[in-house]
């Protein structure tokens, strides 16, 4: 196993930047996510570190040595591809058995190895199949056995579950989570869900538009937002990002939404806030993620809003309100009273605020 | 805008059976969410409604007309396909002003221009109206196959997946949006989805398909508090509701050399169902709990689930991240709301009443 | 009823194709010459055939022609592109150099090569008494002879193999190829292991195609050596038109036609058998591999 070291990666598709200057360190055994929108960069990223693609500019380490012009069959990295990238004319089983046949392993132990991995995907019945005979979550899967057979320095994994249905993927995202945990193989997962960068990663690396947002914990990343981007991507139903205006008042520094008093920040958090307003208008953008309202009767203060929706989840309910200016959604428990057209106060918990410069969308405070 | 009743429909492919005796009734602008997995036969229920597939047997009503001899062209049902279907070769003001053209139906020029519009915003493709199909991306092209759809008045509208293939932002502001704007046009609508949020959310109606037969057809609130079977509540509800097998006359669950006393269940009992958010976990020994190891964790935001190793049963929970910080093989301890519990009888089929 | 609408165009392949067919059968079974009429004389033809050294060097010629040619065309033309699929830059440019060879008339292709190869005034004979070598009889050498016209003809249709196998090789899908350099196999393991097999039903096609073509081998043979010195580079088109048209006897050339007909049938439909063959016995090597791997102890619990 092994850790990797991105300096300044840059990858250019003749003149469009696809990959801007990543730097990034993966530790040994690391389980780390790259999520992002589509044509983010994150799986020409990946593609960089297997070999598969030139690096423009910067480099790239694995436990410390410049890989950069070795081969991918000189880094020792196993990859799982998104469309999968199966051998056609070789059985599930030979496909499977492939890197290990390429390195010269005894039939025996490529048998043995085969098969423990396709009873862990569930496939062990078909192996006798050709991958046209087969569907595409069972591709997928086989995809992913081809990269778990091997012992590489690491595991590249490119949204191995995006072509399950749901319940396979739910299932599969806890046994690749239970497997890094067993093997402790370093392992870097692309993915455009968050969800499962969030359930399975010790770090996640959200990027944009080739550019690196944040890296961090998915509990440092989904509570300390460094950016405006990683606040919507981050959480389902997205972050609320509303403009209020700043003053400072003796209590503290005042937000006002919509010409209502909405929060008094203390000193410390509120002194962040007053020095981007003062530069912007003196408007903030102020993110309150969907839980972190509670419903309140319109004569408490609070954001005054309309229900336009109310859309039953199960244990919660998912209201869609409108301020006037803005469009709020709100998770509430199912037994909340507000149906459609009623008007509500919405009452923000106060150590849950984020706080975003509108000019730059960089995170200003977080207020926990 | 009709009324729409489905009578013992059958769809044979050879000799796979695709519907067997598929029975449903609606009023007129009701919003009915066919919910099912892949293969459950909602694509074919909307194919038979739009005569695109031949029945093999049973009848379809609209507004209590029997219809089925009736072709496609005259049934007056708007459809959006999951695969999109546009025309290639126009533009997307084309593509939707086309259902609006069709011979007999004399829509003026002015409301054909406003409904376009309407529909253009709703779907936030009106800066796209002059580009072609090739030049749109597939979220772009899946909302103007659904735009074709709704911009017409239709007797009933058919809505195949119709917002799959939409990021997770367009994906919850768009249902919304689509459910009050078939309600403004008093739309009969089907709609369908393999996601049961998406159902809960949208639907008047759930229909739950299962093998080609509606297992339950019911308001969200009902369907989910009251699956009508075991394979209904697995289905709504993520991640699943967990089903402990019971033994015949057991009126205590025993798992792991410990057991739990069961609150007094019917003889019929086979099955209990308890919802992931109503087993409550602990890090140290607890009275009235049952032991188990922690499988897997996910950590999702404010919440988290732990899969537990409990005996035989690999039980899901459902909790806050505060409740505490769980590792895979940890030792925990488990303990059941016995008041919220679902009671199934050994063919998986609900037994009604409180058992608390 | 539906049926009905297919009748025209059956009518039509069997006007073009079934009735020519059918009136050459029975033109190889009488002694019809050019303006007179013939009798039936049954397979005395045929039976000539056999005993006719011209007739048996040109079905040698032909079949050696197709073997020789063919395979050095399937390997040049793969060799090329493989070549030209993995350059960067000019891909366009060299593939329409390749393909000129191919878009020259025979005409011109025979009456270039005849000049060049012509043993007093060529330049390829000026060459080589520019470097004091003996001048060779390219075109007047029977064996020398037959080797030119295999030259010309892989000069000429390499680029059609080149074409398809090119044309082939784009349609592959790009994952299986990276992902196999992910397992770490070299490029020649590459090449058995997955271009190759995946390439063969375009390979399969291409030869197919090419062979069926070159058991026709005439425009060439004409202009470049006439099928001589002395019918040793003849082939069956050639001694077909020779003695149908040019000796003007009907019944014989048809039995020729006949036996160049059934010769490529015979032979297209034994290339598909072996080829099948070979990918089914690999399946089958497969297979094999597999179940003895099965039949292992396998590990009770999988964590």
């Amino acid at each position: 196993m092994a850790s990797i070291t991105l300096d300044k990666v840059v990858k250019l598709y003749g003149k469009v930047t696809g990959v801007d200057q990543i730097s990034l360190k993966v530790a040994d055994g690391e389980f780390v996510s790259f999520l992002g929108p589509s044509g983010c960069g994150k799986t020409s990223t990946m593609r960089m570190i297997a070999g598969l693609e030139d690096i423009s500019r910067g480099s790239i380490f694995i436990d410390d040595k410049r890989v950069n012009d070795l081969p991918p069959a000189g880094r020792n990295v196993a990859m799982a591809f998104e469309n999968y990238g199966l051998y056609p004319q070789m059985s599930l089983f030979r496909n499977i058995a492939y890197p290990l046949y390429v390195r010269k392993v005894s039939p025996t132990e490529v048998g043995r190895e085969v098969v423990r991995i396709a009873r862990l995907l569930h496939i062990e019945d078909l192996l006798d199949k050709k991958p046209s005979d087969v569907s595409g979550g069972v591709r997928q899967r086989v995809s992913l056995a081809r990269a778990l057979v091997r012992k590489p320095t690491v595991f590249l994994l490119d949204e191995p579950l995006s072509h399950l249905d749901a319940d396979l993927r739910s299932s599969m995202r806890g046994e690749l989570k239970r497997l890094h945990d067993l093997n402790g193989a370093t392992t870097i997962y692309v993915t455009h869900d968050q969800l499962e960068a969030m359930t399975m990663s010790d770090q996640i690396a959200v990027m944009n538009l080739g550019k690196l947002q944040q890296v961090g914990t998915p509990s440092e990343i989904f509570n300390r937002p460094a950016n405006r981007f990683v606040a919507s991507f981050i959480g389902e139903p997205a972050m609320n990002l509303l403009r209020g205006r700043v003053a400072s008042t003796p209590e503290g520094v005042l937000i006002t939404l919509q010409n209502t008093p909405f929060v008094t920040l203390n000193r410390e958090t509120g002194q962040a806030v007053l020095e981007t307003a003062r530069q912007e208008d003196g408007v903030i953008e102020v993110g309150v993620r969907p839980p972190d309202f509670t419903v309140a009767s319109p004569e408490k203060s609070g954001l005054q809003a309309k229900v336009r929706f109310r859309e039953f989840l199960g244990e919660t309910v998912l209201l869609t309100l409108d301020t006037g200016a803005e469009r709020v959604r709100v998770v509430a428990p199912r037994d909340t009273q507000a149906r459609e057209t009623d008007l509500v106060s919405l009452v923000p918990r106060l150590d849950r605020l984020h706080f975003f410069s509108i000019e730059s969308g960089m995170a200003v405070a977080h207020s926990d | 805008m009709s009324s729409v009743k489905l009578e013992a429909l059958t769809k044979k492919y050879g000799d796979n059976l695709a519907i067997s005796n598929l029975n449903l009734e609606c009023q007129q602008g009701e919003f009915i969410v066919l919910l099912g997995r892949p293969g459950a036969g909602k694509s074919t229920t909307l194919k038979l409604i739009a005569n695109i597939e031949e029945l093999s047997s049973g009848n379809i009503y609209f507004n209590d007309q029997l219809i089925n001899n009736i072709p496609t062209e005259n049934r007056n049902v708007a459809m959006a396909f999951e695969s999109y279907a546009l025309y290639p070769h126009w533009t997307v003001r084309k593509n939707l002003e086309f259902p609006l053209k069709a011979p007999g139906r004399n829509i003026p020029a002015a409301e054909q221009e406003a409904r376009i519009r309407r529909v253009a915003e709703l779907l936030e493709i009106a800066h796209l109206l002059d580009r072609k199909p090739s030049q749109l991306s597939g979220g772009q092209r899946q909302r103007v196959s659904l735009g074709r759809a709704l911009v017409r008045p239709a007797s009933v509208t058919l809505l195949d997946e119709p917002i799959a293939h939409l990021d997770a932002r367009l994906r919850h502001s768009l249902r919304g949006e689509l459910k009050q704007y078939q309600r403004e046009q008093n739309a009969t609508t089907f709609y369908t989805t393999p996601d049961y949020v998406e159902a809960t959310a949208i639907a008047d109606k759930i229909a739950v398909l299962i093998d080609g037969q509606v297992r339950q057809f019911a308001t969200p609130e009902v369907v989910y508090d009251e699956p009508a079977d075991i394979e209904v509540a697995t289905i709504v509800g993520d991640p699943k509701m967990n089903i402990l097998p019971l033994a015949p006359g057991a009126t205590r669950l025993e798992i792991n050399e410990a057991w739990l006393q069961l609150p007094p269940l019917p003889p019929e009992a086979g099955y209990i169902g308890i919802r992931p958010v109503n087993i409550q976990i602990f890090e140290n020994a607890h009275p009235y709990a049952i032991r188990g190891t922690v499988y897997v964790t996910e950590p999702m935001g404010y919440e988290q689930v732990i899969r537990v190793e409990a005996g035989e049963q690999l039980l899901n929970i459902k909790t806050l991240l505060t409740t505490g910080t769980f590792s895979i093989g940890q030792t925990v301890w488990l303990q059941p709301d016995w008041t919220t519990i679902h009671v199934f009888d050994r063919s998986g089929q609900r037994l009604k009443g409180g058992f608390h | 009823m539906k049926h009905l609408l297919i009748a025209p165009p059956l009518l039509f392949f069997f006007a073009i194709s079934v009735i020519p067919l059918l009136f050459t059968l029975g033109l190889s079974v009488t002694n019809t010459s050019i303006g007179g009429s013939g009798s039936f004389i049954g397979l005395n033809n045929y039976a000539q055939l056999f005993s006719d050294q011209f007739f048996l060097r040109g079905f040698l010629n032909t079949i050696l022609y197709v073997v020789l040619g063919v395979t050095a065309q399937y390997w040049l033309g793969l060799g090329l592109a493989l070549l030209v699929n993995s350059m960067v830059h000019g891909k366009r440019l060299i593939r329409l150099l390749i393909l000129l060879p191919m878009m020259i008339p025979p005409l011109i292709v025979g009456f270039v090569w005849q000049t060049l190869l012509d043993s007093r005034y060529g330049p390829v004979a000026g060459l080589f008494t520019g470097l004091h070598l003996k001048p060779v009889p390219w075109l007047t050498d029977p064996t020398l002879g037959f080797v030119s016209i295999v030259i010309v003809d892989t000069w000429q249709w390499t680029p059609f193999m080149f074409l398809l196998l090119f044309t082939g090789l784009r349609t592959l899908p790009k994952e299986p190829f990276e992902a196999a350099r992910v397992d770490g196999a070299s490029s020649w393991r590459i090449f058995w292991d997955h271009t190759f097999p995946m390439l063969l039903p375009a390979s399969i096609a291409a030869i197919l195609l090419r062979s069926i073509e070159s058991f026709k081998l005439f425009d060439i043979v004409f202009f470049i050596t006439g099928g001589g010195p002395g019918g040793a580079t003849n082939t069956l088109t050639l001694l077909g038109y020779f003695t149908s048209l040019r000796s003007g006897n009907l019944g014989y050339g048809a039995a020729m036609s006949i036996i160049l007909l059934l010769t490529v049938v015979v032979l297209a439909t034994l290339i598909l058998i072996v080829v099948r063959r070979l990918m089914a016995r690999a399946d089958k090597a497969g297979q094999q591999a597999l179940d003895q791997f099965l039949a292992e102890p396998l590990p009770v619990k999988v964590a």
